[in-house]
């Protein structure tokens, strides 16, 4: 443990971390992000059942622990060590892609404030090629002055994380109502507003499918469970009286809130019917972000004005992933902080560097992000499952039961321990299966990525940390 | 130690991750490579120039036909490169006894799946002896279905003749059935992709898919599109866009049962698509005839139920937390005395408030 442990300034800073972390995750899919009816149903039965009780346990890990995931897990049992180091695996493939996902987002606020400025047309125009479209080349300029604001917030620890997802969080609050609010009045806005609330062409019988409860198990794994570590790290900065399990649940239900703000935004933006679906194909960026690009670009509005709203959008994702990068980067920075007892301002550099030149690399394939996914997949399922052991057999869930029921303004039950020990682990593991049966190419570059990871874990492990 | 250590484990994993890198990059390199000599390829090369394309050709679909879902992009242009091939009759002997053994195996089991459509098409380039013969046992795989097309035929005149509303209704319905009663499993085989492209299938349903276009054509007249008008493949302008959405609100508010119809067409369309580009403009005017100019009360009612379930719990969850801690169960314990964890921190760890009841007695 760091001789002089941070400390969140108070309730509401921690609270928006680790909500500010939840929405911005979702930048991490690559594609799919708006559901349907059923597809909502099931992402909300699955915020109460797997994400509360997932971020509860987190949390109160690190607060009892005061030490990061792996620090916390060598504390129960010497070889749970192995858990914190793939969470750690999780959190760098997380971040590589929330990485690369900012710098793109950088560069295309960057375009819009050029075209907002030149009265000219976006990139995202129809037929951009024929038309003048400002576009800026540094991805890896971009890229750096993402990190370079991420580290330094980082390095002065939980005081400035906390002002920087309050500050973020209202940046990319407002951005998303002012371009949500410009799209609602165009035609078609309502469209995809039904689309997302209404029952698809299976009607409410698709809840009995396994699609609706794959895409929200996807949307809580990579919401909430990039956290595993994360929010042990966050929770180690309260105090071991803090009644965590509030936190967690209010935390997590305000995240939720945000993610459907930002998933109603998507589900306006692509519902909006534009002349020509031709937008620009150099982009990296999903394909629903820029749905939303699309629409502003081609609705009508006037240049200048559409150019302002793209800055907008692309400016609030990008506060929408800053808390996200800032709490990937935690978890990279605590497990190294307090397994080797570093200098915290030595490790946060040194982080930024490695994670920079390994974007640069990442960059030059064009497949990265894809395969980047897949991996995250395979290690956050092997970490949660490992977890879930963790906490069950060393950490002991009734212990940690008994001690968060006693400071918290809730009660802990049999359907915490339940949600813990076997939901969560359980609904891991069907996702992967199910995703593997389907991608069965992409489950064999998860399970090399996720082999890779348990390796680096295990040599990780045999070092000899400054505590043993 | 410990620092030398950490470098030594941290050289490691950069060697490793440098190692993957190179494998990784060396495989994307030679994949591009591919791509672009494959783009590149012109059957009129001369031989020492072609050669080199159409083995490589060859080795990227022998290889891929085993997974072909992995890189369809290769495939297809590998398949670019046979097609023009003019050796690729005499090269594809190399690959002929896998692909007959793909087709073999399909026709045993009956499990379509994308691997065997493209040995089937490769076996096809091949132009072998034994072409015809297994077109036709493919084919009868799914069984006789003259009935079923004749009475999708018949579906698809009646729709073409509906004037009214009630004749549409029933047969919008007759071809549905008679649709699903074509494609259906058939003694547990469905109807095999070969099959669908045999004259006698694919012009019943290319009559049924022009029955259905034409009937939308019918229906979107009021919207502003025009039976017989030829929109060729130009996009419609914000300006087009707004005067058919403005067109689609008077519409819908009149003849709410119009867009009903148009919406059942355009759900079997989906399910069976027009083959070719449908013009822009009338898919972009369907569309926006079908669109929801208001939200439907059941959207409402999920989106008020979803927003009170979070804002619910959100507020029910704030007020507790002002409140303070529960009471504390006499027999509760914290970590700090379940052993045997040993803590192991320097962290202030404050006792609780009750601590004085907990230890009465």
């Amino acid at each position: 443990m760091q001789p002089f442990r941070p400390r969140w300034p108070d309730r509401f800073g921690v609270i928006v971390a680790i909500a500010g972390m939840g929405v911005g995750m979702l930048l991490c899919r690559p594609a799919g992000l708006v559901p349907d009816g059923p597809g909502l149903v099931a992402w909300v039965i699955a915020v109460f059942v797997l994400a509360i009780p997932f971020v509860v346990l987190e949390l109160g890990t690190g607060a009892i622990y005061q030490d990061s995931l792996g620090e916390s897990c060598r504390k129960a049992g010497k070889h749970w060590e192995l858990v914190g180091w793939l969470a750690t695996g999780a959190a760098l493939l997380a971040m590589l892609l929330l990485v690369m996902v900012a710098g793109h987002l950088a560069l295309a606020a960057y375009d819009s404030v050029l075209a907002a400025i030149a009265d000219q047309p976006s990139p995202w125009v129809a037929n951009a090629a024929d038309t003048v479209a400002p576009r800026g080349g540094g991805e890896l300029v971009a890229i750096a002055a993402v990190l370079g604001l991420v580290q330094f917030r980082l390095w002065r620890g939980a005081p400035a994380i906390a002002r920087s997802g309050v500050v973020m969080g209202t940046i990319a609050f407002t951005g998303l109502v002012l371009v949500g609010g410009s799209l609602l009045l165009h035609p078609g806005a309502m469209d995809g507003l039904a689309n997302l609330l209404s029952a698809g062409p299976s009607g409410w019988w698709a809840l009995g499918s396994v699609e609706p409860w794959l895409g929200a198990g996807i949307a809580v794994l990579v919401g909430w469970a990039c956290g595993t570590g994360a929010a042990t790290a966050y929770g180690s900065y309260l105090n071991r009286s803090t009644d965590a399990i509030g936190i967690g649940a209010i935390a997590v239900l305000a995240g939720a809130l945000g993610q459907l703000l930002l998933l109603a935004v998507l589900a306006i933006g692509s519902g909006v019917i534009v002349a020509d679906g031709s937008h620009d194909q150099n982009t990296r960026l999903p394909s629903s972000l820029i749905a939303v690009a699309a629409a502003l670009s081609n609705s009508g509005l006037p240049t200048w004005w559409a150019g302002i709203l793209l800055a907008v959008w692309f400016i609030a994702l990008l506060a929408l992933a800053i808390p996200a990068l800032l709490a990937m980067s935690e978890v990279l920075v605590a497990s190294v902080v307090d397994k080797f007892s570093l200098p915290r301002e030595r490790v946060v550099p040194s982080v930024g560097l490695v994670l920079f030149f390994l974007t640069a690399v990442l960059l030059t394939d064009p497949q990265s992000a894809t395969w980047c996914f897949h991996g995250l997949l395979w290690v956050l399922v092997v970490a949660l499952v490992a977890q879930a052991a963790c906490s069950v057999v060393a950490v002991k869930l009734d212990a940690v039961t008994r001690h968060l029921n006693a400071y918290s303004a809730f009660h802990l039950g049999w359907a915490w321990r339940l949600a813990v020990a076997v939901l969560m682990p359980l609904a891991a593991i069907l996702l992967l299966v199910v995703q593997s049966i389907r991608e069965p190419s992409s489950a064999i570059t998860g399970a090399i990525i996720a082999s890779t990871v348990l390796v680096a874990g295990v040599l990780l492990v045999r070092l000899t940390g400054r505590k043993s | 130690m410990k620092a030398r250590r950490l470098i030594l484990v941290l050289q490691m994993l950069a060697l490793l991750v440098v190692g993957v890198l190179v494998i990784t990059a060396a495989g994307g390199r030679a994949r591009a490579n591919a791509l672009t000599s494959f783009a590149a390829y012109r059957a009129s090369w001369p031989d020492a120039w072609r050669a080199p394309v159409e083995h490589r050709a060859v080795e990227v679909l022998a290889r891929l036909l085993t997974s072909p879902d992995s890189d369809p992009e290769l495939v297809r242009a590998a398949m670019g490169v046979m097609r023009q091939s003019s050796s690729w009759a005499a090269m594809a002997d190399t690959i002929r006894s896998q692909l007959r053994g793909v087709l073999d195996a399909y026709l045993m089991t009956g499990d379509g799946s994308p691997r065997v459509r493209i040995a089937w098409e490769l076996f096809a380039l091949s132009q072998p002896a034994d072409l015809e013969t297994y077109r036709e046992r493919i084919i009868s795989l799914g069984g006789e279905r003259a009935s079923q097309a004749e009475q999708l035929r018949k579906a698809a005149d009646h729709l073409r003749q509906a004037p009214g509303t009630d004749e549409f209704d029933t047969a919008m319905t007759d071809l549905t059935a008679a649709w699903e009663s074509l494609l259906a499993p058939l003694d547990g085989r469905p109807l095999p992709w070969l099959a669908r492209q045999a004259p006698v299938v694919a012009d019943a349903e290319q009559l049924a898919q022009e029955a259905l276009s034409l009937q939308r054509r019918l229906l979107l007249e009021p919207y502003g599109v025009k039976r017989d008008a030829a929109y060729g493949m130009m996009q419609p302008d914000p300006g087009m866009i707004e005067w058919l959405d403005a067109q689609a609100r008077t519409v819908n508010a009149n003849e709410p049962g119009r867009r009903e119809r148009l919406e059942r067409i355009d759900d079997l369309l989906h399910d069976h698509p027009l083959d070719g580009d449908e013009e822009p403009v009338v898919l972009v005017a369907t569309r926006i005839a079908l669109r929801h100019h208001v939200l439907p009360w059941p959207a409402i009612a999920l989106g008020l139920v979803v927003l009170l379930v979070l804002i619910g719990g959100l507020a029910r969850a704030l007020l507790r937390l002002r409140r303070g801690p529960l009471p504390i169960d006499v027999n509760a314990e914290t970590m700090e005395n379940v052993e045997p964890i040993d803590l192991d921190t320097d962290a202030e760890t404050r006792s609780r408030s009750s601590a004085s009841i907990t230890d009465v007695g």
